[in-house]
């Protein structure tokens, strides 16, 4: 199939973008967006112009490295799915498609389709971790962790941090990620002993980044390629007035 | 590019107005208390349909219960200024958090009503202004000491009746969002109950825009003489 790509091209942080316009013939239905990517970068190349930059590590939906804002939504059109896992039979012949790089003013272009994402490496640094010591891996059910409660950790856990929520968020929030983060680390034993300052410093190191404040849009959980849901969002900020009110 | 430090000690613990979550939460409960005045607003002038006599005597009664009447205005006040000191600063922040807009946006969850709570907010706060000074009399020409003669005073200039209905449809628009928003705000998000969320936005939104609108009408003897 042929189609039209208008990619966002853009030097340096400092310099304005804009869209350069590239027409790609014979693309495979079974190449992903990105191989897609690949090969139009390879005829660049050929030519002595300079490629596209965009950011991608796994290529198979784990490492949260793969971005774009493809027509409009981040990570293409297809829900539950990177970039990376995003293949060209979800386009059709001679469509016109619009690529640009995650939206943030926390997340600086660095070049092209290429945004730097330490923003949240920084909110993770805040808190985002058990600094107590657990010991060796403890025999299975010697502490107790009601199924469900282990399912919704999980499900907070499987956030690859790759920041489609703060893209897709139309007042450029991190919320999701970092009640993902909260949630996965806060609902276990382990997390207990720091959840308050956890919560506290995640989310002072979310302001401090720049980044909006959430105002219950809803479109981070459609963004987000594992389906982590706002209702971490709701426990987040339960977590939070709870650490004003209670030790620990 | 400036990189930002990492914060390493937690020092914020009396201050909850530091945190934009806390911020937001506190809005979400003036925005309840809000709505909680309006309800009470709504049933206290239904006294209006007993005409100016009974309503002049209701006004007398507050006024006899400087708990109500006074212990309602500060509340009233606060809650507004708490809702007006975070939602235009958060709006704007949300702005410049995104200083280059996408150029191809495609939305899939929000509503036309949550992207313009701005708008619909701003309109609020301009029927609230010019709903007080009506009722004061500073607005209308020929304005009495009577709140009653006031209000039907008003309702005879046409400005005056549109923003009034204008000011209802904000409101109903506002909280379509709004109250949805809050619970998720407050924390309230359950399995169970969320899919109630919506139809309650919309009963308490349209709700009391429909009550206060009927009520005017019903204060206009036009309207009356063709109910009867
Ligand atoms: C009778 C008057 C009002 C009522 C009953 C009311 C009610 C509410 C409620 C319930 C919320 C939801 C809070 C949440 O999501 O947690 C809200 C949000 C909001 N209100 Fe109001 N409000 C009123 C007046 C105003 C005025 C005068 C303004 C602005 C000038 C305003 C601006 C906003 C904004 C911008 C938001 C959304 C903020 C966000 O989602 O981040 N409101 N309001
Ligand atoms: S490249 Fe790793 S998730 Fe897409």
């Amino acid at each position: 199939m042929n189609l039209t790509l208008n990619i966002w091209r853009q030097s340096d942080p400092e310099s304005p973008g804009n869209f350069d316009v590239f027409n790609v013939s014979d693309v495979s239905p079974d190449m992903s967006f990105l191989e897609m990517l690949d090969v139009l970068n390879e005829g660049l190349i050929v030519h002595d112009e300079e490629p596209v930059a965009f950011d991608y590590d796994c290529r198979e939906g784990i490492c949260g490295a793969c971005s774009l804002v493809i027509n409009g939504s981040p990570h293409g059109p297809q829900k539950a799915t990177t970039t990376c896992q995003l293949y060209m039979r979800e386009f059709s012949d001679g469509e016109e498609v619009w690529i640009e790089p995650w939206r943030v003013g926390a997340f600086p272009v660095v070049r092209d389709l290429v945004v730097d994402r330490s923003a949240y490496d920084r909110i993770l640094q805040a808190g985002g971790f058990v600094s107590v010591r657990t010991g060796a891996a403890p025999d299975g059910n010697t502490i107790p962790v009601p199924k469900d409660v282990a399912d919704r950790a999980f499900t907070s856990a499987t956030c690859i941090g790759c920041g489609a929520c703060a893209a897709a968020c139309p007042s450029a929030s991190a919320s999701l990620f970092v009640a993902a983060k909260i949630s996965h680390l806060g609902l276990l034993p382990q997390g207990q002993t720091e959840r308050n300052s956890r919560v506290r410093m995640m989310l002072a190191q979310m302001d401090k980044e720049g980044f909006g404040h959430c105002s219950n849009h809803a479109e981070c959980q459609s963004a987000c390629p594992k389906e982590i849901d706002i209702g971490r969002i709701a426990r987040m900020n339960r977590d939070l007035g709870r650490s004003f009110i209670r030790r620990t | 590019m400036s990189k930002s430090t990492v914060i390493t000690r937690d020092t914020a613990l009396p201050s909850a107005w530091r945190y934009s979550v806390m911020r937001k939460v506190f809005m979400a409960i003036s925005g309840m208390v809000l709505v909680a005045f309006l309800f009470g607003h709504w049933a206290g002038n239904t006294v209006l349909l007993d005409g100016e006599l009974a309503f002049n005597e209701y006004l007398v009664w507050l006024q006899r219960h400087p708990i109500l009447h006074y212990g309602v205005w500060i509340v009233i006040a606060m809650a507004l200024l708490v809702h007006l000191a975070v939602g235009p600063s958060h709006w704007l922040k949300n702005r410049r958090a995104r200083p280059e807009r996408y150029y191809k946006r495609k939305y899939r969850a929000t509503t036309w009503a949550a992207r313009t709570m701005m708008v619909s907010g701003l309109t609020l706060l301009l029927f609230i202004c010019v709903h007080v000074a009506q009722v004061r009399g500073w607005l209308v020409f020929g304005a009495s000491d009577s709140v009653f003669r006031n209000l039907q005073t008003g309702f005879t200039r046409w400005p005056v009746t549109t923003l009034y209905v204008l000011g209802q449809v904000a409101l109903a628009f506002h909280l379509y969002h709004g109250v949805w928003s809050l619970f998720q705000t407050l924390g309230a998000h359950h399995p169970r109950y969320n899919q109630w969320r919506r139809p309650f936005a919309v009963v308490v939104g349209l709700g009391i825009a429909f009550l206060n609108i009927a009520l005017v009408l019903l204060n206009i003897d036009a309207v009356r003489a063709v109910l009867r």
